[in-house]
């Protein structure tokens, strides 16, 4: 938060108490519990971690301008310097209330939102106001989905090359693969999304986009089309829930109990995902 | 070659408004926050994606990066779920 005020504002508007960080970091923090009952921290007055040194991005060579002579274009095997936490995308079957919650606690932005094919918004990639000081295209992910959940968060590393290289350490090191290289349409980011041993997916991309606070909305289709400009085919894999009797029992109590989750919008959206991704192929 | 890379709507969508004025305007993300079983397991996944391990103990393991505050740290303790938090500059 810019302030000890912003702190206050929202610890008086969720009537929780402002707490002293016994972790690292330090400083001030309101702990919120949003709509799905995930904890969502605001904090102020953190220590930031010194600056350690990374490695600076590739310079490339264009037909125009030759920056590299009598020099090749080696970056190390090695994982990637992980440059920041990018974004966090989250599942919600209540979307409208959590995005809502969302943006009248942190004041995101809708860069540019999914909607279904009767216009109902689906998912929305949702960036920070800062003003005339661009913010990354999305920092976070609120998506349609008939159970609350984790979908993936997002790393930024320094180049093309650090996306690559790093896909062939964890390749070398057994992990399992989820869907990359590519890249992305909304963001422009080219990724490469990876699972730990537990299946929760994390994401390396470089070169995303960022906007200031007056770039408008824009609104697109809820679909795999969408997804990316090229790299690997889309895996059906990726978004496909792992149906367990929980998530059955689940997505029934959430049909039944939230108003905006309904067997309509359900159908809408198996209809959009089965839609062929890059459909000039 | 008629294809375009954006995707138009069938329909006219319904606005996703912005808020007029809002509690707060966050300036960043700062962590994530995951419970998870193995922290052995975790760490080993995470040096190979290519974080940092700050602190690791039988209940928590922290990774930094590097600019920012440490900021995705797994807790032995079976949290319900992820934590998220925001932080400014």
């Amino acid at each position: 938060m810019k302030s000890r005020e912003d702190l206050e504002a929202l610890a008086a508007n969720d009537k929780v108490t402002i707490d002293t960080v016994d972790g690292p970091g330090g400083g001030e923090r309101v702990r919120l519990t949003d709509p799905n009952g995930f904890t969502v921290d605001a904090l102020f007055n953190r220590t930031l971690q010194t600056e350690q040194p990374m490695r600076k991005a590739r310079a490339h060579n264009t037909p125009e301008e030759k920056v590299r002579i009598n020099q090749g274009q080696r970056a190390p095997l090695t994982p990637p310097d992980i440059a920041r936490l990018g974004h966090v995308a989250v599942l919600t079957p209540d979307f409208e209330t959590s995005m809502e919650w969302y943006k009248t606690r942190l004041g995101l932005i809708s860069t540019d939102v999914l909607c279904l094919d009767d216009g109902t918004p689906a998912l929305a990639f949702n960036r920070f106001d800062r003003g005339e000081h661009p913010a990354d295209h999305h920092s976070i992910v609120l998506g349609t989905y008939p159970v609350k959940g984790y979908e993936h968060s997002a790393f930024e590393v320094h180049d093309l090359d650090a996306v690559g290289l790093g896909q062939q350490v964890l390749k070398q090191k057994g992990h399992k693969h989820e869907w990359g290289i590519g890249r992305h349409i909304l963001g422009s980011q080219v990724f490469d999304y990876w699972s730990d041993q537990d299946g929760f997916k994390f994401e390396h991309y470089a070169d995303g986009d960022v906007y200031t606070a007056d770039y408008e909305t824009g609104y697109h289709p809820l679909s795999t089309q969408g997804l990316y400009q090229w790299g690997q085919d889309f895996p059906p894999t990726f978004t496909k829930p792992h149906i367990s009797f929980s998530f059955i029992l689940e997505t029934i109590h959430n049909l039944r109990t939230i108003p905006s989750f309904t067997f309509k919008k359900v159908k809408l959206m198996i209809a959009m995902t089965g839609r062929k991704a890059r459909p000039w192929l | 070659m008629d294809f375009s890379l954006e995707e138009t709507l069938p329909v006219d969508p319904r606005k996703v408004d912005r808020i007029a004025s809002p509690v707060t305007k966050a300036w960043d993300i700062a962590y994530l926050r995951f419970a998870k079983p193995d922290l052995n397991e975790q760490a080993a996944f995470f040096k190979d994606f290519g974080f940092i391990i700050a602190e690791q103990t039988d209940e928590r393991l922290m990774c930094a990066v590097p600019g920012q505050a440490p900021i995705s740290s797994s807790s032995k303790k079976r949290l319900k779920q992820p934590i998220w938090g925001w932080v400014s500059r």
